[in-house]
């Protein structure tokens, strides 16, 4: 009992406390006005702006509309209403603030106020304006005022007793239409994300991701395109990758699209069409065929029979899989001056001939030393080389012994010394072969070359595939050597057929490492 | 008219010769030896026993079991080589051990009347089977063929230390032995064995030594009957040195031969055979001299057999007595000659094109322009 008594002097206590330090009626006041916490927060009146007044547009009758949202793009006075619901106090008053309304116990100044005297009786409406000239700047400013009703509390403080309303003084947004235009043409990243270029022209590798960097280009995307032409002609249109685009900081769009296959190498321009128009033109230079096509050529030298044996046991079963455009007699010109229309114009070459360490005879009297050669989209500038696999079904092509002193890595990968001569691996993925004599015995070779095939179509690694193929075949050769290797740049190493199209690396790139699985 | 043009036709049919020839073909004399001691020889061509080789692969079926769910592998058949391919990647390396072991269960029979056997069945011990998480996937491959059965698992890991070469036999022996994946007889069995290995040869960076490291050791076995090899047959075995993880296991061409009705439990084993008539040593050297002409092409400046070898082929039905010679060839080659040996198989039972079952003819290919 004797503590319900203190707890009633404490609240009655706290309460003369609160009415002492609350401000009387805010419309009778023009300085901060603090709202205490704890106040009870009644609002017996619904506040409503007019949006609409009754009235006719020539003669369509436009009813008054009321709600508690209003944008006004000048400076005039605003018509209010509100509607008693509940008990209400003995005055009230309004009050506008800039912004949201203060939180309970939050001192804020309202821009204006004003008492609207005795509210109307339960149920009953009053109107009101607010001269929003008074306070609103010439022009509009983009911001929300926030108005509210108030009345005296018990106790001196103020009760809230409306809900708020909204006033945003901004205008119609204007639409602006996007006018594209085309600021640069980046050519294809290498694996290090450094632009390609070719005679300071950006370089765009066939069936690899280029950019085309601008303003407006990407505001309808199943309609934008990047259109390559020759003189006035568009000969492709390639749509933009959507996972390729981005923002950059200065603003502008970078998208990102991929270089049609089927181009042929080669100067164009570039442009980009969106649903709003054409963008201006800029060079880049077409190249490679690291073209989405599978394709495999085999060679095949003319000084024994058995070697024909050896490809076309390989292609029998390997043509259904990929395309074979090439099967050849050897000549040393397919590895040398002319790789690019012969090993080079496809992804996976199979020859078959006499070797020797990095040296293979083509054909009779074609011998070709293997580091004079350069094979894949780095062996020439404008990296039209396509090659990924070469297979060399001879003797010793891949020994490891050194020649002449030379180890038998520095003959077919590039070292600081010899960076600016040409190597086998120049782009080239995987070189396969045996590391010494290979004999025929009773059908090893076609059955390494038909079990070659069998592996590649199971979907094991290119590396794998030849190195098992080459030792199940061994044992048809009798007792001897057939040792295979397999010498392949590291992050090829469990790359399979398909991937054929991935990065090609070259001296330099810190991925150039050049690796070899071997049969001791 | 007609003078003139048998004139022609001569020239024409001596330059084709000419052509034809363009290097020598020499038969040393040890070759020529060789030819008349397998022309004068009473010839046999065993029979093989299918049934063994069914039981093989049952065995070897479940061992694979304990690392491959072959139900659930994907599999591809290849009609080329009459198998088919199981392969399965696994969150989990199941460490096979030389030392695990078949449980024996109950017996099947095999063959009818008097000639039924029992053979031996078996079921996998799990417990033998220790299973490692692992965070890169293992790729794991069964082929599945009509004598050719092998399990591979793709794991290259570095050794620390290589295995002897007796060590690696013994336990590959003894693997092979414990779970009856290796028949042998008096007259078939193991020959020669050796270890080879893979390694991987790594580049370290420019000027620096390569980094060459040994990733696993394969025991290979080869087979011999009557005391010649068959150059097709092999068993093969291959281990992770450290753990001696079984990474490979291969059974290729191993056919028992077929015992004679009632021969079965007898002390002396007598495999059943046909009688081969041997060809005469001038048409066997002739069949030679014009293997190594069609092998050799037209561009070689000397071809010689240099040594001939009585040996066996097996086939998917019996094994043929065949001769292997080895031949030296040399061609015109990068400052100056090249020398290259091959190996020419004779089957001494008929006709060579058993060496290539289903091939058909190579196509030629044509001239660039």
């Amino acid at each position: 009992m004797r503590s319900a008594v203190r707890r009633a002097l404490l609240i009655s206590v706290a309460v003369g406390f609160a009415g002492l330090l609350a401000p009387g009626p805010a419309a009778a006041r023009t300085g901060t006005i603090a709202v205490p916490r704890g106040v009870v927060v009644l609002k017996p009146f619904a506040l409503e702006i007019q949006i609409t007044r009754d009235h006719w547009q020539k003669d369509i009758h436009i009813p008054e509309r009321w709600g508690t949202e209003l944008r006004i793009e000048e400076r005039k006075s605003v018509h209010f209403g509100f509607k008693q619901r509940a008990g209400a106090p003995a005055t009230v008053s309004y009050q506008v603030f800039i912004g949201r309304l203060p939180k309970t116990g939050e001192i804020a100044r309202p821009v204006a106020s004003g008492s609207l005297g005795k509210p109307p009786g339960l149920n009953n409406t009053r109107e009101f304006d607010i001269d929003f000239t008074k306070f609103l700047p010439a022009q509009p400013n983009g911001r929300t005022y926030h108005v509210r009703l108030v009345g005296p509390a018990d106790g001196g403080g103020i009760t809230v007793c409306s809900n708020g309303v909204v006033v945003s003084y901004k205008q119609q947004d204007v639409t602006v239409f996007p006018s594209p235009s085309l600021t640069r043409v980046v050519g294809t990243a290498d694996p290090y994300g450094k632009e390609l270029k070719w005679d300071q022209k950006p370089l765009l590798m066939s069936a690899h991701i280029f950019r085309v960097e601008g303003t407006d280009l990407y505001e309808v995307p199943a309609e934008t395109v990047v259109q390559f032409l020759k003189g006035s002609q568009v000969v492709k249109e390639v749509h933009p990758v959507a996972a390729q685009t981005q923002t950059l900081p200065s603003g502008e769009v970078s998208l990102g699209a991929t270089t049609p296959s089927t181009l042929d190498p080669g100067l164009y321009m570039v442009r980009v069409k969106t649903s709003w128009g054409v963008t201006g033109q800029a060079p880049a230079y077409v190249s490679g065929r690291e073209d989405a096509d599978h394709q495999f050529v085999g060679y095949v030298s003319n000084e024994e029979d058995r070697f024909v044996g050896y490809v076309c046991g390989f292609r029998d079963e390997f043509k259904g899989t990929w395309s074979n455009p090439q099967y050849y007699w050897g000549e040393a010109r397919f590895l040398g001056a002319d790789h690019l229309t012969f090993a080079d114009s496809a992804d996976l070459a199979y020859i078959a001939g006499h070797g020797a360490p990095s040296y293979i005879k083509m054909s009779a009297g074609q011998g070709c030393w293997l580091p004079d050669t350069a094979l894949g989209s780095h062996s020439t500038l404008d990296h039209t080389g396509d090659l990924e696999y070469i297979v060399f079904h001879s003797c010793s092509v891949l020994s490891l012994a050194d020649v002449d002193g030379v180890p038998w890595r520095e003959r077919w990968a590039h070292t600081y010394a010899t960076r600016n001569d040409p190597r086998p691996f120049s782009g080239l993925h995987v070189a396969m072969g045996f590391r010494t004599t290979h004999h025929n015995g009773a059908g090893a070779g076609r059955w390494a070359a038909d079990e070659f095939a069998e592996n590649l179509e199971e979907g094991h690694s290119v590396r794998y595939s030849w190195y098992e193929a080459a030792e199940d075949a061994r044992y048809l050769a009798g007792w001897t050597d057939n040792k295979p290797a397999v010498f392949y740049l590291r992050p090829h190493k469990y790359e399979k057929a398909g991937q054929h199209n991935s990065t090609d690396f070259k001296y330099g790139d810190a991925d150039y490492l050049l690796d070899a699985y071997y049969m001791k | 008219m007609r003078t003139w043009c048998l004139v022609l036709a001569c020239f024409g049919i001596l330059g084709a010769t000419m052509a034809a020839s363009a290097g020598e073909i020499v038969i040393s004399a040890n070759v020529q030896s060789a030819i008349q001691a397998e022309a004068s020889r009473s010839l046999k061509q065993f029979t093989l026993d299918k049934g063994q080789m069914e039981h093989t692969r049952t065995l070897m079926r479940t061992w694979v079991s304990g690392s491959m769910d072959l139900s659930a592998a994907s599999k591809r058949v290849s009609q080329r080589f009459n198998r088919t391919s199981y392969m399965q990647r696994s969150d989990t390396d199941k460490v096979r051990l030389p030392a695990e072991r078949l449980q024996r269960t109950t017996s099947e029979a095999t063959g009818v009347g008097r000639n039924v056997k029992r053979l031996a069945t078996a079921r996998l011990d799990p417990r033998a089977v220790k299973t490692l998480k692992v965070s890169t996937p293992v790729q794991m491959v069964f082929r599945d063929g009509a004598s050719h059965l092998k399990f591979q698992k793709v794991k290259e890991t570095r050794a620390k230390a290589a295995l002897t070469e007796a060590e690696a036999t013994q336990l590959a022996r003894g693997f092979l032995d414990g779970n009856l994946l290796l028949k042998q007889t008096e007259m078939d069995k193991v020959g020669r064995v050796y270890v080879r290995e893979r390694r991987i040869n790594e580049q370290r960076g420019e000027g620096q030594a390569p980094d060459d490291y040994l990733v696993q050791q394969d025991v290979i076995f080869e087979r011999h009957v009557e005391g010649r090899p068959v150059i097709n047959s092999k068993i093969a075995v291959g281990f992770q040195p450290d753990s001696k993880d079984i990474l490979l296991l291969e059974h290729f061409n191993w056919t028992p031969l077929q015992q004679q009705e009632g021969a079965e439990g007898s002390e002396a084993m007598t495999p059943r055979f046909q009688p081969v008539a041997a060809p005469a040593a001038a048409q066997l050297r002739a069949r030679v001299e014009a293997k190594i002409q069609e092998t050799s092409g037209q561009n070689f400046t000397k071809a010689e057999a240099v040594k001939a070898v009585p040996a066996w082929f097996q086939t998917e039905d019996s094994l043929l007595p065949v001769l292997v010679v080895e031949v030296k060839v040399t061609v015109p080659g990068r400052g100056g000659q090249i020398s290259e040996s091959y190996l020419e198989v004779l089957n001494l039972a008929g006709s060579d094109d058993v060496f290539f079952p289903g091939r058909t003819a190579p196509e030629a290919p044509t001239a660039a322009r």
